[in-house]
């Protein structure tokens, strides 16, 4: 599919850390946030606006989908996100793009001058 | 975090702000997600604790994210498929915000490159805005020096003058007698702290080496600067112990008087000055730009008492409040000390209330009324210039008609129309106000030089900040007011008729009808305006007018202050006139020359006496008017004696005390009977030897009121006064010699100046005056508020002729097809001139009679600055109005008589 593909190829390193937790729990928006962040302690901040901003992005490309509500502890409902096939696929596409700038990487720090 | 935890997060206010900008964006995502995103921020908020910048930067970075990606953000929730999307719902509020942003620019963009098209109407409402903004300004920076900017003290809202309110005639006064200041700093109050002073400063001698300059004292009570809350740089403020009569000669020096006498010298701390003859011993140095309630180069201790100087109202007592709260406590308490000292009064017409007033109030209130007349005026000139320049936008609007009927029909809605016309309004009172910020300069120097003597420049007047916004306001309310009318006028164009008439006449009918309103209410606030400067200014002429009582004819007068130590005694006062008068007659040209307490116009020595083998007349309180004279005092001035003799050299020290009336002290006191040889007390008993024509003196004394008043007075010569008499009118007043010179008076005074420069090389001389000076002095005050309403009223009235010429000259514009037509078929010139004038005129006299009616409403309010003149003076009334229908016709008949210039032929060809 040649849509997916172009969306693939344009994935946000913020956009691949949503998909990765998304590949393992359905999880609401916060929890997606808390759980980039424990992930990475080190990385940028991640604010409201622009993590919806992804999320909506990533919904109207296919790659995660609403996955109905989960009540919190005080009783009151919270969206839930899960990844898709789409999304899937593209989380492996962009694993092996990385990986593929990863060795270029390791590469360009072992050889000499 | 759960949302119990939200609830309950640190930074509560800033959640609830960060869920207020939650609104602006698009609602399915703030309604789904709401609550997910504040507890996000609050996670941020809780995270960043302890760290640099904390929560701040957390807050920033948020509002950052809020701005930058919220306008990307669809108006659906997260998944749901994308609708058709239109322009108008698709719009978030930041979106729209955005938008108005940019329309504004390049409305903003537009009216500048208009308006650098017709550049003629931008000069010309620049500069008329410009004129009447930088009057505005220059006022207003006035009013915020006076009344509006705190005092330069700490805490200063808490300052107070004790004050008293005369239960019977109302009427408040801060002079206060030796016996009050007693009564209220016996009072120990936890309410309020309290320092007595005198509230002026008086030029005394201070020494150093072998010449002498002229200084301004001012005497303080102890604890004056503390409780004005500015205490000495270096050194003390005078003890208690100083401060009681006969206490040791100490001073506190100004930081300027510091830096000449002493170069910054820290040691000058008690080291001495020789001030008034006398060695002083310094005790403090007050610090930079330290101004205290009078013009003072150094303080001295007032010493107070209840006798002599503290007998009469001569001191002013500051209260400090301990707090806001405390102004009521300390009302009550000196309410209550003031029913104490009232009950001793037997004249109810003197009873009191003693109360508090602000410091700032009191301060300031000699300039109120007159910085109130001055607002209104530069008001009236500011809204006369909006009416013209809205004149000149409408006429302007109507020559648009195509360009907005093109605008209109290409789907520019009516808002955006007015939209386009209030922000060329605005970019050119932006221009005004640049203008305006400019010529308020100038102007704030005119009022200066124009009003010197008559403002106390007691807080420097500023082109600052406060300023700048208060321009900035004047400006963009100026815009609205000139700016909305034409807005509306253009935005109901119809645009087929605009279209189709090829740009002139869609709007023309309705834009004159507003611009005829418009001329009707310029006229009228002219006539105001005129009708004040009018009152004012035949207030000055009579004033003017009036006869002296005296030939001020080649009269040079030279003051010189005896508060000096060396001077105390009568018989050295009297040596010193005696020395100068005779090195004075001996120059060419001098007629004769006198020396005495007091001259014509200036305020004079208010004593009270009693009458001696005359009963006081029903009605007069026995206080009087006084000066000492030397002999010659009346053949200098040319005084008529109409009675008995004036003072001459037989009144010597050891013969009888004799004293000289005015008619005016006969007439109230001694009317209807033999006025020669009658008695009266001032200490000693004085037998009236001779009476005088009444010479017109500072209204501000004792008597009746009026810039120069017929005052009574008494003449006692000086030879026959007291010691300690002279002693404590010498702290007050300075006395003069007074020289009558054959010819050019302005030739004689540098020669009489030299001769009396050599009496005492150390006393220095005070300022020569001619008798001009001292009446021009005693009118300053009219003077300067003629002037300035004047030249505001004659502003106005070019502004006005100005609109009239606009208005009859469109008319003739809009109409020279009509007038082309009429002349074809035979009408006269003068026929073209009646119809393009007439209506002008017409309305100028309308707008003539709307304000000869504001005037009676208006200038009830002018009566106390109104002397020889009623409010409602016919005269003035009518010959103002009269004027301008005169000056309203020739600006009418300019462009009416190029209606007689119509081609009939060319106009009929060009349609």
């Amino acid at each position: 599919m040649a849509a997916t593909a172009k969306s693939h190829s344009s994935i946000s390193m913020l956009e691949t850390q949503v998909l990765l937790v998304l590949a393992s729990t359905k999880l609401h928006g916060y929890g997606i946030a808390l759980e980039i962040q424990k992930r990475d302690p080190d990385g940028p901040k991640i604010y409201p606006t622009n993590l919806y901003r992804r999320l909506h992005d990533l919904a109207d490309r296919g790659l995660i989908a609403n996955s109905g509500t989960e009540l919190d502890d005080k009783g009151r409902a919270r969206k839930t996100f899960s990844i898709t096939d789409g999304g899937r696929e593209a989380l492996a596409s962009q694993t092996s793009r990385l990986a593929g700038f990863v060795d270029e990487l390791r590469a360009a720090e072992g050889s000499p001058e | 975090m759960t949302h119990a935890e939200v609830a309950s997060c640190a930074h509560p206010r800033q959640v609830a702000l960060y869920r207020r900008l939650l609104r602006f964006l698009p609602e399915p995502l703030a309604r789904d997600h709401g609550d997910d995103m504040a507890a996000l921020f609050c996670h941020h908020l809780m995270d960043a604790r302890g760290s640099l910048g904390g929560s701040t930067g957390v807050c920033l970075s948020a509002l950052r994210d809020l701005i930058q990606h919220g306008p990307r953000l669809p108006r659906r929730s997260i998944g749901d498929p994308s609708p058709k999307r239109t322009p108008h719902e698709d719009q978030t509020m930041i979106e729209r915000a955005q938008r108005f942003l940019s329309n504004l620019g390049r409305d903003g963009r537009y009216a500048l490159r208009l308006l650098r098209r017709e550049w003629t109407f931008t000069l010309a409402a620049t500069l008329i805005l410009g004129l009447a903004i930088g009057a505005n300004t220059a006022v207003f920076s006035y009013i915020d020096a006076y009344l509006l900017r705190p005092l330069p003290y700490p805490e200063a809202e808490n300052l107070a003058f004790a004050a008293r309110e005369f239960t019977q005639e109302g009427g408040i006064s801060v002079s206060q007698d030796g016996r009050t200041w007693n009564a209220i700093s016996e009072a120990q109050s936890t309410n309020f702290d309290a320092a007595v002073y005198s509230g002026w400063s008086t030029s005394v001698n201070l020494a150093t080496g072998t010449s002498a300059t002229t200084v301004g004292v001012q005497r303080v009570g102890a604890g004056y600067f503390e409780t004005l809350g500015v205490l000495p740089l270096l050194g003390r403020e005078f003890t208690a112990a100083e401060d009681v009569p006969d206490g040791p000669p100490v001073t506190i020096l100004s930081h300027d008087t510091w830096q000449q006498l002493f170069g910054e010298d820290r040691s000058a701390v008690g080291r001495s000055v020789l001030l008034r003859g006398e060695p002083y011993t310094v005790v403090g140095v007050m610090p930079p730009d330290f101004r205290s309630q009078a013009e003072a180069d150094l303080w001295t201790p007032l010493q107070p008492s209840t006798s002599g100087e503290g007998g009469g109202t001569n001191y002013a007592i500051l209260v400090r409040v301990t707090d806001q709260d405390s102004w009521a406590g300390a009302e009550a308490e000196l309410q209550s000390i003031g029913m104490g000292l009232n009950e001793q009064i037997e004249d109810p017409s003197r009873r009191y209330r003693l109360t508090l007033t602000s410091l700032q109030a009191g301060q300031s209130a000699g300039m109120r009324s007159m910085l109130t007349l001055l607002a209104a005026a530069v008001g009236a000139v500011l809204l006369i210039a909006c009416v013209n320049v809205s004149g000149l936008l409408l006429a302007r609007g109507a020559r648009r008609g195509a360009e907005i009927a093109t605008r209109m029909a290409i789907g520019g809605g009516r808002a955006a129309i007015i939209r386009q016309f209030l922000v060329e309004s605005v970019v050119l009172a932006l221009l005004g106000g640049a203008a305006g910020l400019l010529i308020a300069r100038v102007f704030v120097s005119g009022i200066a030089s124009v009003g010197r003597g008559v403002l106390d420049n007691w807080q420097p007047v500023q082109l600052d900040a406060r300023v700048l916004a208060g321009t900035a306001l004047i400006a963009l309310v100026t815009a609205l007011v000139f700016g909305l009318a034409p807005a509306f006028q253009a935005s109901r164009i119809s645009i087929n008729d605009a279209l189709r008439a090829g740009g002139g006449r869609g709007v023309a009918g309705g834009g004159n009808r507003w611009r005829r309103g418009l001329v009707v209410v310029e006229v009228a606030l002219c006539v105001v305006l005129l009708v004040a400067a009018g009152l004012l200014l035949r207030t000055f002429l009579h004033l003017q007018g009036l006869e002296p009582g005296f030939d001020p004819d080649g009269i040079v007068t030279v003051s010189v202050s005896l508060q000096d130590a060396r001077y105390e005694t009568r018989q050295s006062a009297e040596q010193l006139f005696n020395d100068g008068l005779e090195r004075v007659r001996a120059l060419p040209g001098v007629v004769s020359a006198t020396a005495g307490l007091g001259m014509p116009y200036q305020r004079l020595l208010n004593m009270p006496f009693r009458p001696g083998d005359f009963e006081l007349p029903e009605g007069w309180n026995p206080i009087t008017n006084m000066m000492y004279v030397s002999s010659d005092y009346f053949e200098t001035l040319r005084v008529r004696v109409t009675e008995g003799r004036g003072i001459d050299t037989s009144d010597v020290q050891d013969s009888e005390p004799v004293v000289v009336i005015n008619e005016a002290f006969a007439q109230r006191y001694l009317p209807q009977q033999a006025r020669l040889d009658r008695t009266l007390d001032v200490g000693q008993s004085l037998r009236v030897v001779g009476v005088v024509e009444t010479v017109r003196q500072s209204g501000r004394g004792i008597g009746i009121g009026g810039p120069v008043a017929e005052t009574p007075i008494i003449y006692v010569p000086v030879s026959q006064v007291s010691d300690g008499f002279l002693a404590t009118v010498h702290t007050w007043f300075a006395p003069s010699w007074i020289v009558r010179v054959g010819g050019e008076p302005g030739e004689a005074a540098r020669n009489i100046e030299q001769a009396l420069d050599g009496v005492d090389p150390l006393l220095p001389l005070g300022a020569t005056l001619f008798a001009s000076d001292l009446r021009s002095s005693a009118t300053s005050d009219q003077r300067f508020t003629a002037t300035l309403v004047g030249v505001l009223a004659a502003a106005a009235m070019v502004l006005a002729g100005l609109g009239i010429y606009g208005l009859v000259a469109s008319t003739v514009a809009e109409r020279r097809r009509e007038i082309g037509i009429r002349m074809a078929l035979g009408a006269r010139a003068a026929h073209a001139i009646k119809i393009s004038a007439m209506p002008s005129v017409k309305l100028a006299i309308a707008g003539a009679v709307i304000g000869i009616g504001g005037s009676f409403l208006a200038h009830s309010g002018l009566q106390s600055m109104l002397y020889g003149v009623a409010p409602n003076d016919p005269w003035t009334y009518f010959g103002v109005s009269g004027a301008l229908v005169i000056a309203a016709s020739i600006a009418s008949l300019i462009p009416a008589l190029r209606a007689t210039q119509v081609d009939p032929a060319n106009t009929l060809r060009v349609d």
